[in-house]
């Protein structure tokens, strides 16, 4: 990740990336491709919506931006020192033999805050920004529910507040409620601490109220991307019009 | 006072775990105390007693030297029970890090050094100690070296496939970009997640080497003469199964109670969930 200050105004610039799998089946090496040759900006301190079918390579993208997955080809850059992500499974998101203490903590620990009072301050600061309560601290992730379990993962991406927080379907696994209450989180503490957010989800409906901007993710390739507003009232690509109608969002 | 303690064990870890514990606790005693306490010196001999039958005065009788077997049980207990502990420490350590690296970094390092474990784990840890013990001579030290040696590579390879599943799972992509070491990560993070896994085949590498050790000192290659050890004792015992057959009886029963008591307790804890 390179620390581009020149471009203030930038947040992230990726220039045709592609990423593709190299497995071995039967012995015999498998490649496919997931991102094809795929550029697109996001500014600073903007929700930037990313949208696509199952297996569009939403995630795949998510993690070849941190570093994660390793790109075949392409350059990105990201303007934040420390970029987040709160990643799509919240059962492997979490460390199971660790308590939610250990893993709040860690974050502090890491960033070097020594004094151990000032972390356990933060720790019960973060815990109740995202709306939970202290008795959970000497639980393990397994002893949480699904909605908690998030909210820890949002919590922990964010205690060394980071420019830029990734969100891989931070909702889909919660119920239409909780759901609500998550993204009002998150768009509360964005405004109070002024990071961006890339939020990944399938869900066009969510982002209609949650994003600034939206990208649709085809294949692999960037389909169309625009203003929610403008993108949503006159699609121009046919896939984009196919996915707003069969979200109900848009009569045929 | 004893039934509540143990109603709280069998509530919590089952029989086994209690059988388990009970045993090797006692084998723990006699090995801590052959160390500074025998009621006879283990290598004195007395004509007068040779092949004597257990009585008052010596319970497991004597051997072909008139030496008191309950003595050199205890001492030979005390050598293979802290021969197999130093062997499973240092297999365990070793072959801890060596996974630890393979499985967490991948790439060719992990294939050059997988490759090796290989080739080690494709002779029997036995026979490697025998070559190794052919190298560096015999004697407890080198018997430890040799086993411990010998054990790495399973331990290796159980360790290295249990850090490959977690060093691709989320939450360390996570620790990653919190900006955690990678040191850090594989002892603070991951090593927490394989401890049941390791446990449990510490225990079992514990047996493997109490067998290993027993049996290196039946070839006569392992803890020299006229030190006691469990192996040599049975098989000089072999020559008088017929004439005072207590000799192999006792030594037999001490080798088999130390292993079923680690196999009981590692069964106990991996039956715990
Ligand atoms: N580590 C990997 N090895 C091989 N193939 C992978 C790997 N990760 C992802 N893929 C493949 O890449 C494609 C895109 O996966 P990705 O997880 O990015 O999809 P997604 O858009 O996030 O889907 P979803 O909405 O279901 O989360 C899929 O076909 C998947 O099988
Ligand atoms: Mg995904």
């Amino acid at each position: 990740m390179k620390d581009n200050t020149s471009s203030t105004e930038i947040m992230i610039k990726a220039e045709n990336i592609s990423v593709s799998f190299t497995e071995k089946r039967n012995g015999r090496k498998v490649t496919h491709t997931v991102l094809r040759e795929l550029s697109f900006e996001m500014k600073q301190g903007e929700i930037l919506g990313l949208a696509g079918e199952s297996g569009s390579g939403k995630s795949t993208l998510a993690k070849t931006l941190l570093g994660i997955t390793e790109l075949q080809c392409g350059e990105f850059t990201i303007n934040d020192k420390s970029p987040q992500m709160v990643f799509q499974d919240p059962f492997s998101a979490l460390n199971p033999a660790k308590t939610i203490r250990f893993i709040l903590e860690e974050p502090l620990k890491i960033s070097g805050v020594k004094d151990r009072e000032e972390r356990l301050k933060k720790v019960k600061d973060s815990l109740l920004s995202v709306g939970l309560e202290e008795i959970l601290l000497e639980r393990k992730p397994a002893e949480l529910s699904g909605g908690q379990r998030q909210r820890i993962c949002i919590a922990a991406a964010l205690m060394n507040d980071p420019g830029l927080l990734i969100a891989d379907e931070p909702v889909s696994a919660l119920d239409v409620t909780v759901q609500a209450q998550v993204l009002a989180l998150l768009k509360k503490l964005k405004e109070e601490r002024g990071f961006s957010i890339l939020f990944i989800s399938h869900d066009l409906r969510t982002m209609y109220n949650f994003c600034d901007r939206v990208m649709i993710l085809k294949e692999g390739r960037i389909a169309e991307q625009g203003k929610v507003e403008e993108l949503y009232r006159d699609p121009k690509d046919p896939y984009t019009k196919l996915l707003l109608e069969s979200a109900g969002i848009r009569q045929s | 006072m004893i039934k509540t303690v143990k109603k709280l064990f069998e509530k919590y870890k089952g029989f086994n775990f209690c059988a388990g514990l009970i045993i090797t606790a006692v084998i723990f005693l006699i090995a801590v105390t052959g160390i500074f306490y025998t009621p006879y010196p283990s290598t004195a001999m007395n004509a007068a007693l040779k092949n004597a039958a257990p009585g008052a005065a010596h319970i497991f009788g004597c051997d072909n030297y008139g030496r008191d077997i309950f003595s050199r049980v205890m001492e030979g207990i005390k050598n293979t029970f802290f021969i197999s502990f130093f062997t499973v420490l240092l297999g365990s350590v070793a072959g801890m890090i060596l996974g630890a690296v393979c499985g967490y970094y991948g790439g060719k390092l992990d294939n050059i050094l997988m490759r090796l474990n290989d080739a080690l784990f494709a002779f029997p840890s036995i026979l490697l100690a025998m070559v190794i013990i052919a190298l560096v001579g015999p004697g407890a030290f080198n018997v430890v070296l040799a086993l411990g040696i010998a054990f790495i590579p399973s331990f290796a390879r159980i360790v290295r496939a249990e850090f490959k599943k977690q060093a691709s799972l989320d939450y360390i992509a996570g620790a990653k970009l919190m900006g955690a070491g990678d040191i850090r990560i594989m002892f603070v993070h991951i090593l927490p997640n394989i401890l049941p896994v390791l446990i449990s085949s510490v225990m079992i590498g514990f047996n493997n080497a109490v067998l290993a050790e027993a049996g290196l000192s039946f070839l006569g290659i392992g803890v020299q003469p006229p030190e006691a050890s469990l192996g040599r004792m049975l098989s000089e015992a072999q020559a008088f199964l017929f004439t005072a057959p207590w000799y192999a009886v006792f030594t037999g029963l001490s080798i088999a109670l130390m292993v079923l008591g680690f196999a009981l307790l590692s069964e106990g804890i991996s039956e715990k969930k």
